[in-house]
C-alpha cells in the first residue's frame, strides 16, 4: 500500500480531488440557473448529494495530504 | 452602507460617500462607445487570427522577415487568447485585455511543459496547434452577439475612464490642444531620456548606483512625464489615451534605461535563463539534475520554442526589453484592480503611476516569476472584478457565515459565462502551478482569502491551486525536494528569521551602499504606510476586509520561505498592485482639485515618486549590469572550454550563463562556497578557467566589503606565478586559462 501510496495511487487521489473539486464549482454555478417547477424534493435531495459530495472531497484531501507526506518521508529516506 | 472614499464621479473632492456600485461608476456607456467597443473587439479578433496564421506559415516556411521576432511575440501574447476571452463576454474591455494577454500565455506555458514532459518537442507543430484553437474561437467569437453591457451596468462605463464632461472642458479648441500638447511633452520626455543614455557612464556607478551617475536629462524627463500625467490626473474628463501614453513612456523611462544606456540587458540571471533555454532547444528535454529549475521547465521551454519559430540563434533577443513590456502589460490588470479598490477612474489611472514608480524590486527581468507574475494579476484582477460588480455582493441576508456565502453573478453576466471564467481561471492557475515555485502559495492565499471572506463564487480556486501545488511539488519535483526538502520545510513558521534574512542581513557590505539599503527600506515602509492609511479610510466599506485579508496574503509567504533572502522582495512584488491603489487614496486630495497649485504639488510628488524608485531599482547597477566587456569574455571562455572542465568566478556577475549550461562546473571563489578565501580557494580547487571583472568587483566590493578591484589583483597574482595566462582582457573583464590544463 505504502507503494502505492506514493506512486500511482497518490496520483491518483489527487486526480481525483481535482476532479471532484472542479465538479463541485460547476455544481454551484449550474445551482443558480432558474429551478424547475415543483422541485423541493429535487432541491433537497440536491443539498444532501452536495454534503456528501463535500465529504468525499474532504477525504480525498486528507488522503492526498498523507499520502504526499508518505511519499515525501519515503523518498528522502529511501525507503 | 456609508463609506469614506473618494467619489466615482472622479470630479469631486475626496469625502464620504455611498459605496457599491465599484469599479468604473460613472456615466453609463451610451450606444456609440458600445458600438466603438464592438469594433475594436472585432478589430482585436482579426488582429489575432491574422498573426495566427502568419506564424506557423513564416516559421514553416523560414522567411527571413523583418519583424519575425515582434510576430512571435505578439503570438504568444493573443493566441488563443484573445478569440477566447472574447468568448467569456466580459463587460470591462480592461479585464479581457488583461485575460487575453494571461490565457495566452498560460496556455502556451501548458502547452510547452507538455510538449517537454510528454517528449513531444515539435515547436512549429505546437504553434500550428494552438494557431488553429486560436482560428477555431475567433471564428466563434465572430459569429456571436458582441457583448452588450446592460445601460447603467458599472462595467459599461468601466473603459471610459470618467466620461463626465464639464463645459469648459469640452470646448472643442481645449480638446483639440490638450492631447497634442500632451504628446509632444511625452515624445520630448522620451528625446531627453535618449540624450540621458548617451550621457551617463554606468562604469562610473558605485555604491549609490543609477541615481549617482545619472545624466540631467534623465530627471528631466521623469518631470516632464509626472507633468502630464498630473495635469491629466485633475482634469474633470480623463483622457484614458494620454493616461495610458504617459504611463506607457513612464514605463520606458525607468524600466528600459539601464539596458539601453549599456547597449546589453542587466541582471546574470535573466542571461542564465537564455542558456536554460538553449539547452532545452538542443536536447528537447529540461535540465533536471543540473539546476532546481528544471522542475518548473515551462517558461523556458517557451522561450526555446519561440527562438525556433523566430528563427534567432538563442533568446538574447527577449532580454533588454523584457522589464519594460512586463510592466506595460500589467496595466490592465492594474487598471482592474485599482478600479475595484479605488472605486474611481482617477484614482486607478493614479495607482497605475504609483505603482510603475515604486516597482524598484527588479523582478521584472526576462524570468519565470515576471510571466507567473502577470498570470496572478490576471487572476486577481478577475477575482476582484467578480467581487465588487456583484449586486450587494458579500452582504447576504440573514448573515450567513462569511465562508458560506455565494455572490451573485456581475450583473449584465450569466452563471454561463461565470463558468467560463471558472475555466478561464483553472487554465491559468494551471500554467502559474507548472510555471515557477513561489507564486502558487501567494495564489492559493489569495483565493482562500477570497473564499474566507465570502467575496468569490469560485470558492474552492483555492483548493484546486493548492492540490495542483501539491501534486506538481510531490511527483513532478521529486528530485528537487529530495535534496532540499529539509531547508524548504526548515523555513516554515520561521517568520523572524526569514525577515531577518530578507532585511538586516541584507543590509552589508559598503557604507553608503548600506545607506542606499536602507533608502529601499525606508521609501518601501512609507509606501506600505501609505497604503495603510488607505485602507484605513475605506475602512467601513464592506470589501475593506476582502482587501486587508489579500494583502497579509501578500505577505503570508515571509513566514513560509526565507526563499535565499528574497523572500521581502517577493512579498513586496505580491502586495504592490494593492499597495498602489490604497496609497492613491490615501493621497486622493491631491488629484480632487482642479487649480495650478495641486497640479505642481501632484507633479513634484510623481516626479520625486519616480526618482526615488530610479534610485531604489538602480541600487545595484554597478553589479547587476552586464557590459559588452562581460559578453565579449563569456564568448571566449563558451569557445575554448572542454565539457566537465571548472570555471571559477568571484561572484556571480555576467553573461557566463548564456551559452555552454551545463557544460561546465562554476566554482564562487567565497568563504560561503569554498571554505575557503579565494587565493587558497584557487589553489586548491585548481579551476581550468578563472573570470574577473569590473561587475565582479562591484558586487564584492560592495555588498561583501572586499577591498576595490580584488578580483584584478587576484588575476595580476595569478598570471605572475605562472599558474593561469591570460586568454581575454579588455578594460572590464579578464578571463584566465590554468597553465597546467590537460598537462
Amino acid at each position: 500500500v505504502v507503494d502505492a501510496l506514493t506512486g500511482w495511487l497518490g496520483l491518483v487521489l489527487i486526480g481525483a480531488a481535482l476532479a471532484l473539486t472542479v465538479a463541485l464549482e460547476v455544481r454551484d454555478e449550474r445551482a443558480d440557473r432558474p429551478a424547475r417547477s415543483g422541485a423541493v424534493v429535487t432541491a433537497r435531495q440536491s443539498r444532501r448529494a452536495t454534503r456528501v459530495l463535500h465529504l468525499v472531497l474532504a477525504a480525498l484531501v486528507l488522503a492526498v495530504l498523507a499520502a504526499t507526506v508518505v511519499r515525501l518521508v519515503a523518498l528522502t529516506t529511501g525507503g | 452602507m456609508p463609506a469614506t472614499g473618494t467619489a466615482a464621479g472622479d470630479g469631486a473632492p475626496t469625502g464620504t460617500v455611498t459605496a457599491p456600485p465599484a469599479p468604473g461608476t460613472g456615466a453609463a456607456g451610451g450606444p456609440a462607445t458600445r458600438s466603438r467597443d464592438a469594433r475594436w473587439e472585432r478589430a482585436a479578433l482579426l488582429a489575432a487570427a491574422a498573426v495566427a496564421v502568419a506564424l506557423p506559415l513564416v516559421a514553416a516556411l523560414d522567411l527571413a522577415l523583418p519583424g519575425r521576432t515582434v510576430l512571435v511575440v505578439l503570438f504568444v501574447l493573443t493566441v488563443p487568447g484573445v478569440p477566447l476571452a472574447s468568448l467569456l463576454r466580459l463587460p470591462s474591455a480592461l479585464l479581457a485585455t488583461a485575460l487575453s494577454v494571461a490565457l495566452s500565455i498560460a496556455v502556451a506555458l501548458l502547452v510547452a511543459t507538455v510538449a517537454l514532459a510528454a517528449g513531444w518537442w515539435s515547436p512549429l507543430g505546437w504553434a500550428t496547434a494552438v494557431a488553429a484553437v486560436g482560428l477555431a474561437a475567433t471564428v466563434l467569437a465572430l459569429t456571436r452577439a458582441p457583448a452588450r453591457p446592460a445601460p447603467g451596468h458599472p462595467a459599461a462605463a468601466d473603459d471610459a475612464a470618467g466620461r463626465e464632461d464639464d463645459a469648459e472642458d469640452a470646448t472643442p479648441a481645449r480638446w483639440f490642444w490638450r492631447r497634442p500638447v500632451a504628446l509632444v511633452a511625452l515624445v520630448a520626455a522620451v528625446g531627453l531620456w535618449w540624450l540621458a543614455t548617451r550621457q551617463t557612464d554606468l562604469d562610473d556607478a558605485g555604491a549609490t548606483g543609477v541615481i549617482g551617475v545619472v545624466h540631467w536629462g534623465y530627471l528631466a524627463a521623469v518631470v516632464l512625464v509626472a507633468a502630464v500625467a498630473a495635469v491629466h490626473l485633475v482634469r474633470p474628463r480623463l483622457d484614458p489615451l494620454v493616461l495610458l501614453a504617459a504611463a506607457v513612456v513612464l514605463a520606458w523611462v525607468i524600466f528600459a534605461f539601464v539596458n539601453v544606456t549599456d547597449g546589453r540587458a542587466s541582471v546574470p540571471t535573466g542571461w542564465l535563463h537564455v542558456g536554460l533555454a538553449d539547452f532545452i532547444r538542443e536536447n528537447e528535454r529540461s535540465f533536471v539534475g543540473l539546476d532546481a529549475r528544471a522542475h518548473w521547465p515551462g517558461f523556458f521551454a517557451v522561450a526555446a520554442q519561440l527562438t525556433v519559430l523566430a528563427g534567432l540563434p538563442d533568446a538574447t533577443a527577449f532580454l533588454a526589453l523584457a522589464p519594460f513590456a512586463y510592466n506595460v502589460l500589467a496595466i490592465p490588470a492594474l487598471l482592474v484592480i485599482a478600479r475595484c479598490v479605488t472605486r474611481s477612474a482617477r484614482l486607478a489611472w493614479f495607482a497605475v503611476f504609483l505603482y510603475l514608480g515604486a516597482n524598484w524590486v527588479q523582478q521584472d527581468y526576462f524570468a519565470p516569476q515576471a510571466t507567473s507574475f502577470l498570470l496572478y494579476l490576471a487572476v486577481l484582477a478577475t477575482l476582484l472584478w467578480e467581487a465588487t460588480t456583484a449586486p450587494a455582493a458579500g452582504t447576504g441576508t440573514g448573515r450567513p457565515r462569511a465562508w458560506r456565502r455565494h455572490p451573485a453573478v456581475p450583473a449584465g453576466t450569466t452563471s454561463g459565462q461565470s463558468l467560463g471564467r471558472l475555466a478561464a481561471l483553472l487554465v491559468v492557475t494551471a500554467a502559474i502551478v507548472v510555471g515557477h515555485q513561489l507564486t502558487p502559495i501567494t495564489l492559493v492565499l489569495a483565493a482562500l482569502a477570497f473564499a474566507l471572506a465570502g467575496w468569490t463564487r469560485h470558492r474552492r480556486l483555492w483548493l484546486f491551486a493548492g492540490l495542483l501545488f501539491v501534486g506538481w511539488f510531490s511527483y513532478a519535483a521529486t528530485e528537487y525536494w529530495i535534496g532540499n526538502l529539509p531547508s524548504v520545510i526548515g523555513d516554515v513558521g520561521e517568520l523572524l528569521g526569514n525577515l531577518d534574512s530578507a532585511v538586516s542581513a541584507r543590509v552589508t557590505g559598503d557604507e553608503n551602499y548600506q545607506l542606499m539599503q536602507n533608502l529601499r527600506l525606508v521609501w518601501s515602509a512609507l509606501y506600505g504606510l501609505l497604503a495603510l492609511l488607505g485602507l484605513w479610510r475605506i475602512r467601513r466599506r464592506p470589501d475593506a476586509w476582502l482587501i486587508l485579508l489579500l494583502l497579509l496574503a501578500s505577505g503570508g509567504l515571509v513566514a513560509m520561505q526565507s526563499y535565499g533572502g528574497e523572500v521581502m522582495l517577493r512579498a513586496f512584488l505580491f502586495a504592490a498592485p494593492l499597495l498602489a491603489p490604497l496609497a492613491a487614496l490615501a493621497l486622493s486630495a491631491l488629484t480632487a482639485r482642479r487649480a495650478v497649485v495641486p497640479v505642481v504639488a501632484l507633479t513634484v510628488g510623481l516626479a520625486v515618486w519616480g526618482v526615488l524608485g530610479t534610485a531604489a531599482r538602480g541600487v545595484n547597477v554597478s553589479f547587476e549590469r552586464v557590459t559588452d566587456d562581460d559578453v565579449a569574455a563569456a564568448r571566449v571562455l563558451w569557445a575554448e572550454l572542454d565539457r566537465g572542465d571548472t570555471v571559477a568566478f568571484l561572484a556571480s556577475a555576467g553573461a557566463y550563463g548564456a551559452d555552454r549550461f551545463g557544460d561546465y562546473e562554476p566554482l564562487v571563489l567565497d568563504q560561503d562556497f569554498c571554505d575557503l578565501p579565494a587565493r587558497e580557494c584557487v589553489t586548491v580547487e585548481q579551476p581550468d578557467f578563472v573570470v574577473v571583472s569590473r561587475t565582479q568587483d562591484a558586487q564584492r566590493e560592495l555588498a561583501a566589503g572586499d577591498p576595490p578591484g580584488a578580483g584584478s589583483a587576484l588575476a595580476d597574482e595569478l598570471v605572475a606565478t605562472g599558474e593561469y595566462r591570460v586568454l581575454y582582457e579588455s578594460a572590464g573583464s579578464r578571463v584566465l586559462e590554468r597553465t597546467t590544463q590537460g598537462g
